[in-house]
């Protein structure tokens, strides 16, 4: 290839442009003209280039040709033949390349520059892998800013955006969606980055991509993000709008909390500079984030300002059905069984899946379960080291390598001398103590008193983990001792059926670290709602261990789910006082689907992880049902735009507040919330006549549209607004 | 008292005299104040007449006027006005890393000491030709900071003197310990520290019940400085009352944070002994539950598992009636027990195990 | 508006429900000028944070109430930032120590030092000084602890300090000496029956004595938490008659249900599945302690008598090695494997006796 190439790329430039390459000066002065401000513009005389064998120069010529003429009819035959030539060159090129290509895909090797994640990384909308509702929510979110970007609304939801605008408290000058940001999170693999970039070019933005690489700090948001933000659409691109996208922004900002910080002053429209009092620039421009783990520290802060999207795992038919379209083009045999097995051993990570079937492709054109095992158990089994040492902790030498090693060093074959070295040697003693500890109870020689586990955790595990804790206090005198506390396993374990179990690669210690990090962060978010007074009240231990667990079962009473109005007085009474427990507290729940599609009322923060345990809700809580929690989710909006609306005198009877409260209710049924977080789920009058007449809320006597939705089925495909006439 | 200026470092405002600590404004003004440390008194005199001294280390237990013998050596050997320019003091609340031995420390030893004037207030002081660097709780310093030291106190040997305070000895390395002479501090003699209770009482115009004077020596256990700050806490609560009522036995028990004989006694019942009879089998049989429940009683009420278990031991050694055999178990489970209180330990379960561990032998006598 | 553990927290010395001698004695402390650093320690729930603001109070009047958070920013010797939460009014400051982990000494030298040197601005303030509170100040590590009894001298003018811990065993000796030692013990459960009436006298209903009773055994003396378990069950069941189950926090169920499960069956088999109960513990942030402790008391309940002494000597033993070890989970496995043991040999003593019986007859 690069060899015909050179052969092509051949000098060719003097062939195409005719002999007399210099312009030739012009003897004519050049023009001058006035204009009509009286200022002169001058144009230079341009020569006009003639066919190359007519090509005269009168002043130089001394002839009436230039050349004579059978040196130009020379020139012409010359110029033909070598014409000529290049046909042909370019001819025998294109055999080669399709000779060579063919001879390619013949041996099963893809054109090599591409990887295949690129090249079947989906382009279109339809392409997206995984859930539509998913691609729906964030495609909404996109279309909300139309109005504030294209200056259009969408045509689709003009009428919407109307009943918006009169409904949504939240009004915006510049027509922006209450979220000014958008949080995409979920496992790796899946795609949210392909969603985003696909999104954006569907929706016509040009997209910007921030990622782990960039430096990312506070000045890459007023550099980058807010230079190209407020550039709008260069000429560059089509006059397309930026987009921008910042990928893993829960990772790699190196605990430099100034990024996201940065981040929020832009989108709140912070002035940049409050000493100049110059009015702020407001953002103009969406913004997605993309992140993995949605309850990462640093993006604490972020999380009440973003409108958040998680993103689940595409199922796994799907996925399945994707890698045969691929396996189809790239001509690499495989059948579903095995591709069904491969996204078992990814987990569903596709990019995964992807690398596993073209690093299978360069070898065989066949996909077999066995290479796949090979292959996923290749990529992730690099540590082969440390297998090495589990290994030789609990499996004893065979004799005949023990009577070889000991006539060859002359050593009696004891296991201290021959482990500690290998312990040392495999760099991470943690790990292998871990892997140490999750395996030892599948081993062999545990007698059934329990007595040598019982000394294996006092001894070996109990000692290395003293040792290891005053290493890290920084008695680094100690550490040549750990790898002897190590051995100790292999004196209470070690025997030859062993082979048969090998040790697996430890993660139950890790994967507990993680849930208690999400666990512990969500505790704090909680804490961090509550008023001041809780905070000194209950320390970090104690509310973990005393207030979430009571604090849930007082906001889970056994309420039923009917309609807020014909409900019996005690019941009343206690929708009213979780109502009020619950807001000041920071608690609400949020309107989602769950992954069957059902509709699910979550608690925000969900302390209820707590009560969680083996994936088991307790006993003695209520389940959070969806028709209850909607009831208290809007008993408590109502009360919330109670409060705001400043009507907040406190000798309002009951009756009062339950009609303030539907007289009130309306505003916060907005359709942009809606589409997203349905919070009605039945064909509800959203305005009870009767209420609005003796409601009438106080100062901003609006008056309200009766408004009807409809959903049906649980999917929310079929969903459109209609207007009561056309229902009668 | 504008020498404990410098002590104290107190910049800005003066510490009102009605809130300073007694334990600062009765501190003995020369050496020969000192109660009941003869023997130290004695060459520390003798070093005053010659105006020599040596590099010196201080130990003992808390309270035992080392740091206030030094203080008053100082401003006996410089008088006032000197104080401030020839003696420096440091403590462990001060950063005392290796930097400070380094900057600090070295720039005050090495500066030469200036000629000797007339003293403002009359008096003429020995003034010696070198400075004092006071190191107070030297013990807490780290191994390189006194590592750094050694060399300090030799090369500038001809104009600085150190004087090491510390109360355990074998903490202070030995190159250090060498270069010093030591001088041991002995708890106090009851006699001394309650004549200097009985003077303090009586110029701050403290009323007592009868013996209460005593009962705050007997608690403070030759800790001179424990026992006027109790006299001075318990003051401070009964002035505050309306009327100012004279100092309880009760009150002095709160604030030293003693636990009262019943909860030790119910305790010592619970592991089968009583104060009169020793052993009493008839105890013992109450079982695991009857510990248990009287531990968790102990735990309830507050009171300090640290201060339970040394008083338990108080209560339960001396007892005569006790064979040899279960007494020795009974002190090393109540040994094993302040160990892992020590390090850390749930206080409730170690203490539960200790009893448990005493109960056990005792049933074995 | 709020949980019933803050609505019918008493706020001021008056008002305090039981320990009467105490509050007046603090009340008289707190009239005169000459309030000194206090430390206040007992056992969790018993009122000492609800006595520390009553104090304040006396001390400064309602306006002490008046909290807010601020974020904080501290740089430690190391160059790390360090964010910090306090809660704070115009004249005291709170500081819980765990919140910062090793970095605590940097946080309050910078704290009380930036207090002691700003004089009290309000001219309204009835006292010259500000308060700093230093919750679970058995918590701070001997650096911050020795860094604290300097200050606690020089800064007297314009700063006292006020403690709070759960006891005097882990802070210094020079500090418990400068500190006024105040203990609070927990209430009896005829003070906790007498709250718990309180409360539902002003709640306007009944509260019937079984259920008092099971609510007062079940919290052991913590007041704060009975009153969050009353608050619970009159929500789940809003008439409290009959036998009712006290509610309980999940995970003091889990472990119950953890001990059964090895007392069940003792096995290597059944070690591997205890301990992944163990792990998910831990994720729900139980911390380890807590865990080794409450399993051992579970424990204790359900075996023989003659054995119980033995179960309390290994779970003080495995606890003192947790705290000296950096895995906890090695060290709760290796209690119930040992647990195990035991009861494993003197079930098997037991089988071994009957069958000698056996012979006898």
């Amino acid at each position: 290839m690069i060899g015909s190439r050179s052969i092509y790329v051949r000098p060719a430039s003097p062939v195409y442009v005719p002999p007399p390459r210099v312009q030739p000066r012009c003897d004519l002065p050049p023009l001058r003209a006035e204009t009509a401000s009286g200022s002169y513009i001058t144009f230079n005389r341009r020569f006009k280039p003639s066919p190359p064998s007519l090509t005269v120069s009168r002043g130089t010529a001394p002839s009436l040709l230039g050349q004579p003429l059978h040196r130009l009819m020379k020139d012409v035959e010359d110029l033909k033949n070598e014409q000529k030539a290049i046909q042909l060159q370019r001819k025998y090129d294109e055999e080669t390349r399709r000779a060579a290509l063919e001879a390619r895909t013949a041996a099963g090797v893809g054109p090599g520059r591409t990887m295949w994640v690129d090249k079947y990384r989906p382009k279109k909308f339809s392409d997206l892998l995984g859930e539509d509702r998913t691609h729906r929510d964030v495609m909404s979110w996109l279309k909300e800013w139309d109005k504030c970007v294209f200056k259009r609304a969408a045509p689709s939801k003009k009428r919407k955006a109307g009943a918006e605008e009169e409904e949504n408290p939240y009004t915006d000058a510049l027509g922006r969606p209450r979220e000014r940001i958008l949080l995409l999170s979920g496992p790796p693999g899946f795609g949210k980055t392909t969603l985003a970039h696909v999104l954006t070019k569907q929706a016509g933005y040009r997209t910007l991509e921030i990622n782990a690489s960039d430096d990312r700090n506070a000045a890459t948001v007023s550099t980058r993000i807010k230079n190209a933000i407020e550039a709008g659409g260069g000429i560059m691109d089509k006059g397309r709008p930026v987009c921008v996208v910042v990928d893993e922004i829960d990772g790699a900002t190196g605990g430099d909390q100034s990024f996201v910080k940065s981040l929020i002053k832009l989108i709140q429209d912070v002035p940049a500079n409050r000493k100049k009092n110059t009015p702020a620039r407001p953002l103009r421009r969406p913004i997605i984030c993309i992140c993995n783990d949605l309850y990462a520290n640093a993006l604490r802060p972020l999380r009440p300002y973003a409108r958040i999207v998680r993103f689940r795992k595409p199922a796994p038919q799907i996925l399945v059905k994707r890698l045969q379209e691929v396996c189809e083009r790239e001509s690499l045999q495989a059948d579903l069984r095995v591709l069904t097995s491969l996204v078992d051993l990814t987990g569903g990570d596709v990019r995964s899946c992807l690398n596993t079937l073209q690093f299978i492709k360069s070898k065989s054109r066949t996909v077999t379960e066995d290479q796949i095992r090979t292959a996923s158990i290749g990529s992730k089994d690099s540590l082969t080291t440390l297998q090495n040492v589990w290994n030789a902790l609990f499996i004893p030498l065979a004799s005949k390598e023990r009577r070889k090693r000991q006539a060859s060093s002359g050593s009696d074959g004891r296991y201290i001398h021959r482990l500690v070295p290998l312990i040392a040697s495999s760099g991470d003693m943690d790990r292998l103590v871990q892997g140490c500890f999750e395996h030892y109870p599948n081993l062999k020689p545990l007698d059934g008193s329990l007595a040598n586990v019982s000394k294996l955790l006092d001894g070996p595990l109990g000692f290395y983990d003293t040792l290891s804790k005053r290493v890290g206090e920084g008695e680094y005198e100690i550490m040549g001792y750990m790898a002897y506390a190590i051995t100790g396993f292999h004196a209470h374990l070690a025997a030859p059926a062993n082979s048969t179990r090998l040790t697996e690669w430890p993660k139950a210690d890790y994967e507990s670290y993680q849930a208690r990090t999400v666990n512990a962060e969500v505790a704090t978010t909680l804490k961090t709602g509550f008023p001041p007074i809780l905070r000194s009240l209950f320390s970090t231990t104690t509310t973990l261990t005393e207030l979430i667990p009571l604090l849930i079962r007082i906001i889970t009473p056994p309420l039923r789910p009917v309609n807020a109005n014909i409900v019996k007085p005690a019941e009343r009474a206690v929708l009213d006082r979780l109502v009020e427990l619950m807001i000041p507290h920071g608690l609400s729940f949020w309107a989602e689907k769950a992954e069957n599609g059902q509709p699910m009322m979550r608690l925000e923060p969900p302390i209820d992880c707590f009560i969680h345990y083996d994936g088991k809700r307790a006993d003695d809580v209520a389940a959070g049902r969806f028709a209850v929690r909607q009831v208290v989710a809007q008993a408590m909006d109502a009360e919330i735009a109670r409060r705001k609306s400043g009507a907040s005198g406190d000798t309002r009877t009951v009756k009062d507040k339950l009609v303030g409260m539907y007289g009130a209710a309306k505003p916060r049924v907005s359709w942009g919330t809606c589409r997203l977080r349905p919070r009605t789920k039945l064909t509800r009058p959203a305005l009870d006549p009767e209420a609005e007449l003796s409601a009438t809320p106080p100062p901003p006597a609006k008056r309200f549209r009766a408004v009807y939705k409809f959903h049906e089925g649980s999917s929310s495909a079929v969903r459109k607004c209609i207007k009561m006439a056309t229902l009668m | 008292m504008s020498t404990f200026a410098s002590r104290s470092a107190a910049p800005g405002p003066s510490v009102d005299p009605k809130l300073q600590p007694w334990v600062e404004k009765y501190r003995p003004k020369t050496i020969d104040d000192v109660s009941s440390q003869e023997n130290t008194v004695a060459v520390l005199q003798k070093a005053l007449a010659s105006t020599n001294l040596p590099h010196m280390l201080f130990y003992g237990p808390p309270g035992t006027g080392k740091t206030s013998t030094i203080l008053a050596l100082a401003r006996q050997l410089f008088g006032p006005d000197l104080f401030r320019s020839r003696v420096l003091e440091l403590n462990a609340s001060d950063e005392r890393g290796i930097s400070v031995v380094r900057e600090k420390i070295k720039t005050f030893a090495r500066e030469t000491p200036r000629n000797v004037k007339l003293s403002s207030d009359g008096k003429t002081y020995p003034c010696p030709p070198f400075k004092l660097i006071i190191l107070d709780e030297a013990d807490s310093m780290t191994q390189d900071a006194q590592s750094a030291l050694r060399r300090i106190m030799e090369t500038y040997s001809r104009i600085t003197r150190f004087c090491l305070v510390c109360n355990y000895v074998t903490r202070i390395i030995d190159p250090v310990a060498s270069r010093c002479s030591k001088f041991r501090f002995r708890p106090l003699a009851q006699s001394s520290s309650q004549a200097r209770i009985e003077m303090i009482a009586q110029a701050e115009g403290v009323k007592t019940d009868d013996g209460v004077l005593e009962l705050i020596l007997n608690l403070a256990g030759g800790d001179l400085r424990k026992a006027i700050t109790y006299l001075q806490t318990a003051q401070r609560l009964h002035a505050a009352a309306v009327p100012p009522e004279p100092i309880s036995a009760i009150s002095i028990h709160e604030i030293s944070g003693v636990v009262p004989d019943e909860v030790i006694d119910s305790l010592l019942n619970a592991v089968g002994v009583t104060r009169e009879d020793g052993i009493s089998p008839a105890l013992i049989r109450g079982g695991f539950e009857t510990v248990r429940k009287a531990v968790k009683k102990i735990g309830r009420e507050g009171w300090s598992a640290g201060q339970v278990l040394e008083q338990f031991h108080d209560a339960l050694i001396p007892l005569a009636t006790i064979p040899a055999i279960p007494k020795s178990l009974a002190a090393i489970a109540v040994a094993e027990c302040d160990k892992a209180l020590c390090e850390g330990g749930d206080e409730e379960l170690q203490l539960l195990e200790c009893c448990l561990q005493v109960r056990h032998a005792m049933a074995r006598g | 508006m709020s949980l019933w553990v803050d609505k019918y927290r008493p706020r001021s010395l008056d008002d305090l429900h039981y320990h009467e001698a105490l509050s007046a004695r603090l009340k008289s402390l707190a009239a005169t000028g000459d309030f000194p650093h206090i430390l206040f320690y007992g056992p969790s729930g018993a009122g000492k944070k609800t006595r520390i603001m009553c104090v304040l109070r006396e001390l400064y009047g309602v306006g002490v109430e008046k909290l807010r958070i601020d974020q904080r920013v501290f740089v430690t010797p190391s160059n790390r930032k360090l964010d910090v939460n306090v809660v704070q009014s115009n004249y005291h400051i709170e500081l819980t120590p765990s919140d910062v982990g090793n970095y605590d000494r940097v946080v309050i030298q910078d704290i009380l030092k930036e207090i002691a040197q700003t004089q009290q601005v309000d001219l309204n303030a009835k006292q010259r000084f500000k308060v700093v509170i230093i919750n679970e100040a058995d918590a701070l590590t001997r650096d911050a602890q020795a860094a604290l009894r300097r200050t606690m001298e020089k800064y007297m003018t314009n700063m006292r300090l006020i403690l709070c811990a759960n006891s005097t065993s882990k802070i210094i000796a020079p500090i418990r000496s400068r500190c006024l030692l105040v203990r609070v013990a927990a209430p009896t459960d005829d003070e906790m029956s007498r709250v718990l009436h309180h409360v539902a006298k002003k709640e306007r209903f009944s509260l019937p004595d079984t259920a008092a009773q099971s609510i007062i055994s079940s919290s052991e003396g913590n007041l704060r938490k009975a009153l969050l378990v009353f608050e619970a069950m009159k929500m789940q069941k809003p008439d409290l008659s009959g036998s009712i189950d006290v509610a309980k926090p999940d995970w003091e169920t889990y472990i119950a249900t953890v001990a059964a499960a090895i007392m069940k069956e003792q096995s290597a088999q059944r070690l591997l599945e205890v301990r992944g109960k163990i792990y998910e513990l831990l994720s729900h942030c139980i911390p380890p302690g807590v865990v080794l402790k409450t399993l051992a008391e579970r424990l204790v309940d359900l075996v023989d008598p003659e054995i119980k002494p033995q179960v309390i000597h290994w779970a003080a033993y495995y606890e003192l090695r947790m705290r000296m070890g950096a895995k906890k989970i090695f060290h709760i496995e290796a209690f119930i494997a040992k647990f195990m043991m035991v009861q494993k040999n003197y079930l098997l003593q037991g089988v071994a006796q009957n069958m000698e019986m056996d012979m006898d007859f």
